[in-house]
């Protein structure tokens, strides 16, 4: 291929680039950051491609004949014209069409940030505004195991009612079973330190032969577990783990520890009279963190709960037309007059009768205390 | 492990996606060969140079049609040309399409004037769009043909560049893209270009002997074989870059290759291996050879060469589909499971009613489907839900509210 | 030197390469430039976008798969059914290696159980990353992409051509096109909120702590100081994004 051929592509080349640079050179006018370094780079090959291809348009004879004659371009004017006038209206009609902040930051219009602060008002309203009226679910649910949960999660979000209209009550409640399981629900990637039952062994454990039974007609949904004392205060205590927290899968937890086990703690190590004593008490088969929930605060501490309002105990032992269970059902606050108690009040904790860990209210002394 | 996003799950970039490249690669093909003639003086490919021109012409005018269809916002298209992004290889699409388009009329213009002044005499609608075509202007003598002959010359060697970029450029939108390890590659942009170049080759083919069938035109039989001759070349080329691009990944084995493996072993066994490279690749490249190495008579020639040409356009429309990555789900039964959050409620699907909640939609993978959901004393809902494998939709029901809309709060 | 018709070509060429001069110098006047408007705000007056850089963590060290987040998410920015701004993914890595990702199908069905035995198991709660060099702003032709000053990454949902071409770019599957605007959406981090002085959605309906905002231009900021003591790991650091999005315990296996 002679020389004379490239000329032809190397000047269109040429050309492209340089229209390609008048277009950014216009754009970098107005742009916040105009790409320099690839102006320049454009400018070069421009300028290159065009001496080039001039270059070798110019060098020696065609073989193609025509070349020496003139042509006649008149013809063209008038096409090319049209074709200018186009271009430069669609560029000038281009830039009525950008829009007044474009550019202004970057790349995007200026304006767009506040359209997306302004996209929609806030839905969710937060524990904080609910709390300001529902004083009394409020302080129920700040104390107990759910405290961290939003009100919004079980109710859905409720912007009208807190902001504009609060007796429009059309809030949500989800209380069936399966609402309850979607958190827990026993599963293998649940971390073991979080409370999660397969539900049918639960069932199986209280009592319940019901499969339609809600977990609230135990469990009211702000205080789960009836806890006398915040859960944020209970009582500092040393991580203790079961096999769960650690291994995935059913353990045998009677199993003895191989050697190279990490250390864990047993209820016995520390607490070796009051686990002998409980073991021989009326609740022998009942593990010590059944009652005393231990909550993993963080991975160096936990809390152990002490609660001895009744209602955590009528969670086993409340007599219920829907539930059998071993522990022994009793009618509440019924049980009070049953044994004539010197009491009325609900709310009295039944290890005032009964002692702590060996339940039989015969052992226990005048003075309330148990005796060893 | 088979996983993808939740929200990849849904196919963005579907046929309509693979539609453009496939198109602008014809057009860019065609018009290579036009200028194969125009500006290295192929004088063999005379014959289709014209045709080639129209071809490109009436192609180009077609391709954004499917870009626009699949836009979410057609109505916005032109901000690609008011505010382009020039980090996006997407951006260039406005003026590279545009001044492509500008290109091939004006060259059409001065290569085909004076088949428009032979026709502007005379009264009728035809000749006074021919006419006004012309601007008018029906002068014509050696000076005026040689100007156009010089220009032409000048537009087809400016194009050749502006055909690779148009066709290249959506090569790189492909291959610059990290996040996907299928199409990420350098070899992106070169690979296009040169299936560009064999599927404009093939469509020039295939319409040269139907249109000359129709019209009862004479076939040059010395461009058939020229345009054989460079098929099979520039075929060589272009299955030797596809296959480059997957055997260098398939011997790299980086993390991405598990799950391409497992894509081309099973789902795209059939299409890519069986089909695409098997079939539509193998045997056009034999007949090809056959045609190109062997003096054979007219007619065997030309039938090979339709054949092979014909067989390479739909080669490349497999190219494009698996490379695009869409529809590997499409096609497929789906069952689409539809619930609602409280009660059980009556769905209708696309204005037939289904059934009580909750209810399985039997359909095909990616379809969308228009369902209302109504229950008593709840607000009815109107939804457009994709339907997808062992897919569910739960929508939450609102009590009936009062006119005052949630959203338009302070 | 003129032809028989009188016309001197060397004139005329000379005349059109003038015209064509002239038509580029046209190009470089201010036609019609409107310039940017200095008092239109883009910001509310008590919000000053300089003053913050926000980030995110997420420790999946703490999450219990309730999906609370996803529920919140879908309720407060009206998010498509089908499609998620944000989502929790469940890893079952089993004794042999195989792993085994899921997620679950319904947010208020929650996750199912699944009869295999894994030796570990965890959640991943995952959202936009807001990379300082995100793909999805590289690549929108139209320039409807973008990250505001404080650090996020939007979309402008008015120049969005509905093009597809980030919900591509994005390595790690946050964006979506909008069935309803036609136009590509994803996680906001909640602006309409954060501007407000309040917490993104998501966070405030974790129960467990799982999800951690913050202000990383503030050193004295919850995130800061938790960035501080715990180790933490990007999503697809190889990327390049420079993702903000700060994961505590993640695995080997996480994508």
């Amino acid at each position: 291929m002679s020389r004379k051929r490239l000329g032809a592509p190397l000047l269109a080349a040429g050309i492209l680039t340089g229209l390609v640079l008048v277009y950014l050179g216009y754009e970098a006018r107005t742009s916040a950051r105009p790409n320099l370094a690839l102006i320049v780079v454009l400018a070069i090959f421009t300028v290159g491609f065009i001496a080039a291809g001039v270059g070798a348009l110019r060098s020696g004879a065609h073989p193609d004949a025509l070349s020496g004659e003139p042509g006649d371009y008149r013809h063209a004017y008038r096409l090319f014209g049209i074709v200018g006038a186009l271009l430069l209206a669609t560029l000038a009609a281009r830039s009525y069409a950008v829009p007044a902040s474009f550019g202004q930051f970057g790349h995007y219009r200026g304006t767009a940030p506040k359209d997306a602060q302004k996209v929609r008002a806030p839905q969710h309203q937060g524990r904080k505004s609910c709390v300001k009226c529902h004083e009394l679910q409020a302080e129920d649910h700040a104390k107990d195991a759910h405290h961290t949960v939003e009100c919004e999660n079980c109710h859905g979000p409720a912007p009208e009612h807190v902001l504009v209209d609060a007796t429009k009550k059309n809030i949500e409640k989800r209380v069936t079973k399966e609402w309850c399981l979607v958190c827990h629900r026993k599963l293998n990637a649940r971390p073991g330190a979080f409370p999660q039952v397969s539900w049918r062994d639960h069932y199986k454990f209280v009592g319940v032969k019901d499969e339609s039974i809600e977990c609230i007609k135990c469990h009211d949904p702000h205080r789960p577990l009836f806890l006398e004392k915040p859960i944020t205060e209970a009582r500092l205590h040393p991580l203790v783990h079961r096999c769960r927290d650690c291994h995935i899968g059913e353990m045998d937890e009677k199993k003895a520890l191989p050697k190279e086990h990490p250390a864990t703690f047993e209820c016995s190590y520390c607490h070796e009279k009051l686990t002998k004593h409980a073991a021989e008490s009326s609740h022998p088969d009942v593990r010590c963190t059944t009652c005393h929930l231990f909550i993993k605060d963080s991975d160096y501490a936990g809390r152990i709960v002490r609660n001895t309002d009744p209602r955590f105990c009528l969670l086993c032992h409340a007599k219920t037309d829907f539930r059998s269970s071993k522990a022994k059902g009793i009618d509440w606050p019924g049980h009070l007059e049953q044994v004539k108690a010197d009491t009325k009040d609900e709310e009295t904790p039944c290890t005032k009768c009964h002692g702590l860990h060996d339940t039989d209210p015969a052992k226990k002394t005048a003075a309330g205390k148990e005796k060893p | 492990m088979n996983f993808v996003f939740p929200n990849e799950a849904h196919v963005t970039w579907s046929v309509m996606i693979v539609l453009y490249p496939y198109i602008t690669g014809l057009v860019a093909g065609a018009f290579i060969v036009s200028s194969l003639y125009h500006v290295f003086g192929r004088n063999e490919l005379k014959a289709v140079s014209r045709f080639s021109l129209a071809s490109a012409f009436v192609f180009l005018l077609f391709a954004p049609i499917p870009l626009q269809v699949h836009l979410g916002h057609p109505e916005r298209s032109l901000n690609i040309l008011i505010t382009p992004n020039f980090s996006s290889a997407m951006a260039g699409f406005g003026f590279i399409y545009n001044s492509y388009l500008l290109l091939v009329v004006l060259e059409i213009w001065f290569v085909m004037r004076s088949d428009f002044i032979a026709r502007a005499k005379g009264k009728g609608l035809v000749p006074f769009i021919c006419r006004a075509v012309l601007l008018f202007n029906l002068h014509e003598d050696d000076a005026t043909r040689r100007a156009d002959h010089r220009i032409a010359k000048f537009l087809a060697g400016l194009g050749i560049p502006m055909a690779c970029l148009l066709h290249g450029y959506v090569g790189f939108l492909f291959g610059s893209l990290k996040s996907n390890p299928w199409w990420s590659t350098a070899l992106m942009f070169v690979i296009f270009i040169f299936s560009a170049i064999v599927s404009g080759i093939s469509v020039l083919i295939f319409h040269y002997f139907v249109v000359s069938k129709i019209n009862r035109w004479r076939i040059d039989q010395g461009c058939v074989r020229a345009m054989g001759r460079y098929l099979w070349g520039f075929m060589i080329i272009a299955v030797a870059l596809e296959l480059l691009e997957i055997l260098s990944i398939a011997y790299k084995q980086t993390e991405e290759w598990e799950v391409l493996d497992q894509l081309i072993k099973q789902k795209l066994m059939i299409t890519y291996v069986v089909l695409q490279f098997g079939v539509f690749s193998l045997v056009p490249f034999l007949m090809l050879a056959i045609s190109a190495l062997f003096k054979l008579g007219d007619r065997l020639t030309n039938a090979l060469v339709w054949t092979s040409a014909t067989m390479l356009l739909l080669a490349m429309i497999w190219l494009a589909i698996p490379s695009s990555g869409g529809h590997v789900n499409a096609g497929v039964r789906a069952e689409h499971r539809i619930d609602v959050s409280i009660g059980s409620a009556t769905v209708y699907v696309n204005g037939r009613r289904l059934g009580q909640t909750p209810v399985t939609y039997v359909g095909t993978a990616g379809e969308v489907i228009e369902i209302e959901v109504r229950l008593q004393g709840y607000a009815t809902r109107h939804e457009r839900i994709e339907v997808r494998p062992n897919g569910t939709t739960t929508l939450t029901m609102e009590a009936q509210r009062s006119s005052e809309s949630q959203r338009k709060l302070p | 030197m003129s032809d028989d018709t009188g016309h001197d070509p060397k004139k005329s060429r000379r005349d059109m390469l003038k015209a064509i001069g002239v038509g580029a110098g046209l190009l470089l006047l201010p036609i019609g430039r409107v310039k940017a408007d200095k008092d239109d705000k883009t910001a509310d007056p008590d919000y000053d976008w300089e003053k913050h850089y926000w980030g995110y963590a997420v420790d999946t060290t703490k999450c219990i798969g309730c999906l609370a987040c996803m529920r919140a998410c879908r309720a407060e920015n009206d998010v498509p059914a089908g499609y998620v701004r944000t989502w929790v993914e469940r890893y079952s890595i089993s004794a042999d290696g195989t792993v085994r990702v899921d997620c679950a199908k319904d947010e208020m069905k929650g996750f199912e159980e699944v009869k295999d035995e894994p030796v570990k198991s965890f959640f991943v709660p995952k959202i936009c990353n807001h990379c300082e060099k995100s793909v999805c702003n590289q690549v929108c032709p139209v320039g409807a992409a973008y990250r505001t000053k404080d650090g996020v990454v939007l979309v402008d949902t008015q120049r969005c051509i509905g093009c597809g071409y980030c919900v591509q770019a994005c390595p790690y599957g946050s964006r979506f096109i909008n069935p309803t605007t036609h136009t590509a959406d994803k996680c906001t981090l909640c602006y309409h909120r954060i501007t407000k002085g309040m917490q993104p959605a998501c966070v405030q309906a974790c129960p467990k702590g799982a999800r951690i905002f913050g202000d990383l231009a503030d050193k004295k900021s919850p995130l800061s100081i938790l960035l501080r003591q715990r180790r933490y790991r990007l999503l697809k650091p190889e990327m390049g994004t420079h993702p903000k999005c700060y994961y505590i315990g993640l695995d080997r296996e996480v994508i």
